[in-house]
């Protein structure tokens, strides 16, 4: 396997597009990787289009990807339709990476893009509980911020968390989000707010949650001679790992745990090397068990780390400098490669006013998606190296 | 005689050149007297067309009446007519002259009950009874629950053998040992303790808010279960860690008139005092 290198990173403006399509949506970041990335177009030689509604949302059940493309203008290459509930983006960049890693591919086009907003919220809820077994969990009554919420109260008894610091997760996440001109969001809230708001599934509450998104994103990925040419700082993918749910049992690590491990061997760094990281924080608190399934801190130590600001701009470890899910936005399908590009960015120093100082050189994206037999179904985790 | 919850749906059929319609009309008026739905089909009919009939009529029993010996060249032909449309579940009974030297034979091919002349209709309609109730219920979530009737339900999983794992929902094989040698069904404790909760305000489409799930780790060495939780009045009542029982619940009927029964957990405490 040979080194690949992110050439370039773009995305819209995630939010409420009820005007926008879904081809719409992707040939903006499309045309902007392709313009920053100082590549020939032509010579991108494979496509992975990640989304996972549509079929419900617009009825675009095949074929989703080339009628993206068809409206880019890109034809002829294989074009692989990627479908993996919230991961598809990260698999989309997953299956780009290791096309031109393993030399199949020299230029590879992963694109992310959503729509979930229609006229209609209940067919988008709807959508959106089908990235679960429809057969067993869907007859079940499950409801997903309800698996969440039960995750943080068994949290709060085991290791004392408490709603502030569940509260405060959501005030970083905004504070960042009104910093970034992609974001949903860019207002900024305080603790009272959060715990004031809306009573969703206690203890969660609605500013803690991520709302419905429309969006796009689309990361190129190519050799490092191609990384050379474009004159920015040349970043590396450490690793990707992708992994599914176990039927893990109760002396086990769970699925992020595992998957981070395998991302910080393959990537050659430990936990302790992350300078930013962007994770997939569906509802505002999970961001801390993430903390310590990552490895950011021990078990049971997550609420000191949100405490002491560790995690917020200007700390030792900034999580979630884009607003996270929770502000910038959750268009499904383009969420894994947005996390990329503002780890890029902040890579490259062109992150604007979230910037860190100096700019990172090892950063970690973590994204989750659906829910099988009791754990996510899909997560992936990349580390990348500037 | 308790109430049915299901009216059973029986096929009285005579098949080949047998005329002799009196007994089977006698069943199927006592039958239909008994409460049951009774779909008779005359004389002359091939053992294919009643296996179809007894499959688009969805029937819980398919009654044969068969009365100058060819009971049990009937009885293979129709075996055989089921097995092509894999419906040998459907239980088959005889009534007519048939005897007794014949009996064993014909238990083999598949036939549930056999009625000799000066049967009674209380055997007949008891029997049937017994073999509709199986039918009576269906499971919400495919693969959770079982037992042999309706009032008499638990949860259903699987074990490996091999590495001692318990999964619920019941399922083909162990995802560990990759294997489905050693695997089998087993009942389910219906006592756990509470570990994690949630009394959310909102709920999937279908079902009422507040909408309370919990995961219940079963006291045995049983696997950790997600299900929804029910008669816990308030939600203080609810507790990380306090004891739940198995409560099985009616959810109304589908096309074929069986009841959906779905299970949910309930604070053992509370359910000894409400009863």
């Amino acid at each position: 396997m040979r080194d690949t290198y992110v050439l370039g990173v773009s995305m819209t403006r995630f939010g409420k597009f009820l005007d926008r399509t879904l081809q719409d949506l992707a040939y903006e970041p499309i045309w902007n990787v392709i313009r920053e990335s100082n590549i020939d177009p032509h010579d991108i030689d494979i496509a992975f289009v990640g989304n996972a509604y549509a079929g419900m949302i617009t009825g675009q059940e095949s074929v989703r990807g080339q009628v993206v493309l068809r409206e880019a203008g890109i034809s002829r290459i294989p074009i692989i339709n990627v479908e993996n509930a919230c991961t598809s983006g990260s698999t989309a960049f997953y299956l780009a990476h290791r096309a031109v890693a393993s030399g199949q591919s020299e230029l590879a086009l992963a694109v992310g893009v959503e729509k979930l907003f229609c006229d209609d919220t209940g067919k988008s809820l709807k959508a959106l509980a089908t990235s679960s077994d429809q057969d067993i969990e869907g007859r079940m009554g499950i409801l997903f911020a309800g698996i969440y919420a039960m995750r943080v109260r068994g949290h709060m008894e085991k290791y004392g968390l408490t709603r502030d610091q569940l509260a405060k997760v959501a005030v970083k996440n905004h504070d960042h989000g009104a910093l970034n001109p992609h974001a949903q969001y860019r207002n900024r809230v305080t603790v009272e707010e959060v715990l004031g708001s809306r009573m969703i599934a206690d203890p969660i509450t609605l500013l803690m949650t991520c709302p419905l998104g429309d969006g796009g994103a689309a990361v190129l990925i190519g050799t490092k001679e191609m990384a050379k040419r474009i004159g920015k700082r040349p970043v590396r993918i450490g690793s990707t790992v992708l992994g599914s749910f176990g039927f893990t049992r109760k002396d086990e690590p769970s699925i992020a745990a595992r998957v981070s491990k395998k991302a910080y061997q393959e990537a050659e760094v430990s936990p302790k090397d992350i300078q930013v990281a962007e994770v997939h924080d569906a509802v505002a608190p999970v961001e801390l068990f993430l903390y310590e399934e990552l490895g950011f801190c021990g078990p049971g130590e997550s609420g000191r780390m949100i405490d002491e600001r560790t995690t917020w701009l200007g700390g030792k470890l900034p999580v979630n400098t884009s607003g996270g899910l929770t502000s910038k936005g959750h268009p499904a399908g383009a969420t894994g490669l947005a996390q990329v590009a503002e780890i890029v960015w902040q890579m490259r120093g062109e992150a604007g006013e979230r910037q860190i100082n100096p700019a990172p050189n090892i950063g970690l994206v973590e994204n989750g998606g659906g829910n099988v037999a009791g754990e996510t179904a899909a997560v992936a985790v990349h580390i990348l190296l500037a | 005689m308790k109430r049915m919850d299901r009216i059973p749906r029986v096929l009285v059929a005579k098949i080949g050149l047998d005329g002799h319609s009196r007994g089977a009309q006698v069943v199927a008026h006592g039958l239909r007297d008994a409460g049951m739905e009774v779909i008779y089909t005359g004389i002359r009919q091939t053992p294919a067309g009643v296996a179809r009939t007894a499959i688009e009529e969805g029937v819980d029993v398919i009654g044969i009446s068969s009365m100058v010996g060819a009971h049990v060249a009937i009885m293979k032909k129709l075996r055989k007519e089921l097995d092509k449309l894999n419906a040998t579940d459907i239980p088959v009974i005889l009534g007519g002259i048939i005897p007794e030297e014949d009996y064993d034979q014909l238990r083999v091919l598949g036939a549930s009950a056999i009625f000799p002349p000066g049967s009674e209709l209380k055997e007949m309609i008891q029997s049937i009874q017994e073999m509709a109730k199986a039918n009576e219920w269906i499971s919400e979530v495919p693969g959770t629950l079982a037992g042999k009737h309706l009032d008499d339900l638990h949860l259903l999983g699987t074990q490996c053998d091999q590495c001692g794992q318990v999964y619920f929902p019941s399922r083909r094989n162990c995802p560990y040992c990759l294997d489905d040698r050693l695997i089998k069904q087993i009942p389910l404790s219906d006592e756990g303790i509470l570990q994690t909760f949630v009394v959310a305000s909102m709920a999937p489409p279908g079902y009422s808010v507040p909408h309370a799930q919990g995961y219940i780790d079963l006291s045995e060495k049983g696997p950790r279960i997600f299900s929804l939780l029910t008669d816990y009045g308030e939600p203080f009542n609810l507790k990380i860690g306090c004891k739940m029982s198995l409560k099985i619940v009616r959810l109304g009927r589908n096309r074929e008139n069986r009841v959906i029964v779905g299970y949910r957990f309930r604070p053992s405490k509370l359910s000894e005092k409400e009863e």
